[in-house]
């Protein structure tokens, strides 16, 4: 089975591809095969004319939430990859806070097997601590052999591990096994039990604010940590500008980071406008100052990958009091055009953009046969437009959950069609 | 050479020469059992372990039982030092009793350095926390000279790797420091988070996968896993864990061309460290480091206490 997509301004950050003329690039079962510039359409089972719209590399959102196995009645893996591969993602990297946490092997088995049959690529990070509950090592080094093309990485996200001397010895086992340690950076005293950010919000509604110290006290440590271990450290959603100052400082090739979109599109400002549920994840949305320091960073590489934290939690569980309700919002369908928007404002090219969204963060994970278009690589591409319009309503959403806050609200830059491993998987 | 053998380095080389041609010699004279060849019948050996131990303890009242000495086992747990009496002033008064040796096992180290000034009889190291286990060193060290035919040229061309939780180990520093003055070259490995953040001070290397050990090593030296001890779970997941990435098995070892050796100084874990198919194989020593710990103990006892 071949197919041949033609007239597509194609970009590969990887191939110095930028996307200003029109190419054509053949794919055969399932991995690319070549990109030209007029391939004849006898060499193809199938031809698709892609009318000038961009073409990528599948993009690649390492931190997600499917909720699967235990709160599927938030998200399972069928409607969380059906979300994915709509907002045009093919590879994603779970965390394992479900129930049973990803520590254990069933839950394992259950994806491994579950995973063949779904439209885009399933990885997981399996948990730092047994059952993420900060007190022992969890046999990640054991799970990873036995799981070694599912698992990249290690978190117990949600949680930073609190014990320095547990998660210092993780990092030297994740060295040692070659395991990526994303890390959701927080010291949990400071943040006892804040709910939004500390500053104009807590002031103004009197519910406990979240320190941005919260936040890059624990990325310090982490930091310093990775440093001493020379483990492969990951921040995950990186929201202050003081973790930004950090990273600048600090940084080597051992450390990564990246930000949400929700944190470079939104600032606190929204929620003294409307204390909406949706307007409650964590990290909290932060200050403009921070949301400047985030783009910024962006644009210099300091902060190298748009990640989601695509996080569903259903209308029953959201719509309560705004104290009540739990940290999180989805994002995979939205992280597109948001992104879109650092290109409008200039902080990134549409090519440095599709870095963030595939070529980084397959480096992270390790795997080089993604996250680019070179001949042999899997046909995972996403196909865009960057003027076009387009609302997002409950009918376009895919998640199982609607906890978004930009439901309803007109969008620009659109996914108009996903490959997946050569299939075509998603049309618009 | 002094009165103590806290340390290794309490001997030279030739000293320790002697105590291994002595320990043969012994190892010969005690052909029918329960000798008593009242070399020390003169002498009195005050035993204070604590810390639990069979076979070094056992091994040493042996040793003095050979020799001829008399020895007290003091109650470390029923003693005075629950009233409040340190184990300083404990010791100092059991000399005036006439003791002319303590074989001592702590759990602090750096106990037999503030000792040795305050102590005029012979103190003897039989194991201090997680530094020093001489006599148990010098007794792998003699089953290696036995297994390769009494022979130290040829003991000066092996390549030994220490496997296990090295960080913890009173027996492998021991071990890297006599090998070390015996010019042998050796190599730790295991989990990354049981190595030494400096080997070098211990003259040795880190080695990076079970593999390259099992390719260079002529002997292989396990050591007990512990995950019983207060933070263990904080250095690694499971015993289970360990022995599939760090554990030795015939399996494991069956693609190795030469003639390999494996030690353990005991209590193995089977299943862990080892498994009992390979303790039990040609390829093991551990029994004998068990038998040869009395004879070495008993040359130590004699070389620091006949006059």
């Amino acid at each position: 089975m071949s197919i041949l997509l033609k007239n597509a301004k194609i970009i590969d950050p990887l191939q110095n591809l930028k996307g200003d003329k029109l190419s054509d690039i053949l794919i055969e079962n399932g991995k690319i095969i070549k990109i030209d510039k007029n391939i004849s359409s006898f060499e193809a089972s199938r031809v698709i004319d892609l009318e000038a719209n961009y073409l990528s590399p599948g993009f690649i959102d390492i931190h997600v939430h499917f909720r699967d196995p235990g709160f599927t009645y938030k998200e399972d893996l069928e409607t969380g990859s059906l979300a994915a591969i709509s907002g045009g993602f093919t590879s994603v990297v779970c965390m394992p806070n479900t129930n049973p946490p990803l520590d254990d092997e069933l839950a394992l088995f259950y994806i491994n097997e579950k995973r063949k049959n779904l439209p885009c690529l399933i990885y997981v990070a399996t948990t730092i601590t047994r059952s993420r509950k900060g007190e022992a090592l969890s046999d990640f080094i054991y799970l990873k052999e036995k799981y070694k093309d599912l698992i990249v990485g290690i978190s117990d996200d949600g949680n930073d591990v609190s014990d320095t001397l547990l998660l210092y010895n993780a990092m030297k086992l994740a060295k040692e096994y070659n395991l990526v340690v994303f890390s959701h950076c927080e010291d949990k005293y400071l943040f006892e039990d804040g709910h939004l950010n500390e500053g104009k919000a807590s002031s103004f509604y009197g519910i406990k604010g979240i320190l941005n110290e919260c936040e890059s006290i624990g990325a310090y440590r982490n930091i310093i940590l990775a440093l001493r271990t020379k483990a492969r450290l990951h921040l995950q959603h990186v929201s202050t500008k003081e973790t930004v100052k950090l990273l600048k400082v600090f940084k080597k090739e051992n450390i990564s980071a990246e930000a949400t979109p929700h944190h470079f599109t939104l600032s606190e400002e929204q929620l003294l406008k409307d204390l909406d549920p949706n307007l409650k994840m964590n990290p909290p949305l932060r200050s403009k100052d921070d949301v400047k320091a985030i783009k910024k960073a962006l644009s210099e590489n300091i902060i190298d990958v748009i990640a989601t934290d695509h996080a569903p939690h259903s209308e029953k569980e959201k719509n309560i009091s705004f104290e009540k309700a739990p940290f999180g919002i989805i994002g995979l369908q939205t992280a597109f055009s948001l992104s879109l928007k650092l290109v409008e404002e200039g902080y990134l090219s549409l090519e440095k953009l599709i870095e963030k969204l595939s070529t980084k963060p397959s480096q992270i994970i390790g795997k080089p046969f993604i996250g680019n278009l070179k001949p042999g690589s899997l046909a995972n591409i996403t196909v865009f437009n960057t003027d076009e319009t387009w609302v997002y309503t409950r009918e376009v959403n895919k998640s199982k959950s609607f906890n978004s806050p930009f439901l309803g609200k007109t969008l620009k830059g659109k996914i108009l069609k996903t490959f997946y491993k050569g299939e075509l998987v998603y049309e618009s | 050479m002094g009165k103590n053998f806290i340390d290794i380095k309490d001997f030279s080389k030739e000293d320790i020469i002697e105590i291994l041609n002595r320990a043969k010699e012994l190892k010969h004279l005690n052909k029918p059992k329960n000798v008593n060849l009242g070399l020390l019948k003169d002498k009195n050996i005050y035993f204070l372990f604590f810390e639990p131990s069979t076979r070094t303890k056992m091994s040493f009242l042996k040793a003095a039982s050979l020799l001829g000495a008399t020895t007290f086992d003091f109650e470390t747990s029923k003693s005075s030092l629950n009233k409040g009496e340190s184990l300083i002033e404990t010791l100092v008064n059991l000399e005036s009793l006439g003791a002319d040796a303590f074989i001592i096992r702590v759990k602090e180290v750096g106990f037999f350095d503030i000792l040795k000034n305050k102590i005029k009889a012979s103190l003897i190291n039989a194991g201090e926390g997680t530094y020093r286990h001489p006599s148990q060193a010098l007794l792998d060290l003699y089953t290696l000279w036995e297994e390769y035919d009494y022979d130290f040229e040829k003991l000066k061309n092996l390549k030994i790797t220490i496997i296990g939780d090295i960080k913890n180990s009173r027996v492998a520093r021991s071990l890297l420091k006599l090998f070390s003055l015996f010019e042998i070259k050796t190599f730790i490995y295991g989990p990354s988070t049981y190595l030494l953040e400096n080997p070098e001070v211990y003259n040795t290397e880190i080695l990076n996968s079970l593999e390259e050990a099992l390719n260079i090593s002529d002997v292989i030296i396990l050591l007990r896993i512990q995950l019983e001890r207060q933070n263990a779970k904080k250095y690694f997941p499971s015993l289970k864990t360990y022995n599939y990435f760090y554990g030795l098995s015939l399996e494991k070892i069956k693609n190795i061309k030469k003639n390999i050796k494996i030690m353990h100084p005991g209590p193995f874990n089977e299943g862990v460290e080892i498994n009992s198919e390979l303790a039990y194989s040609n390829c093991s020593l551990i029994f004998k480091q068990v038998n040869n710990g009395v004879f070495v103990r008993a040359a130590i006892l004699e070389k620091l206490l006949k006059i």
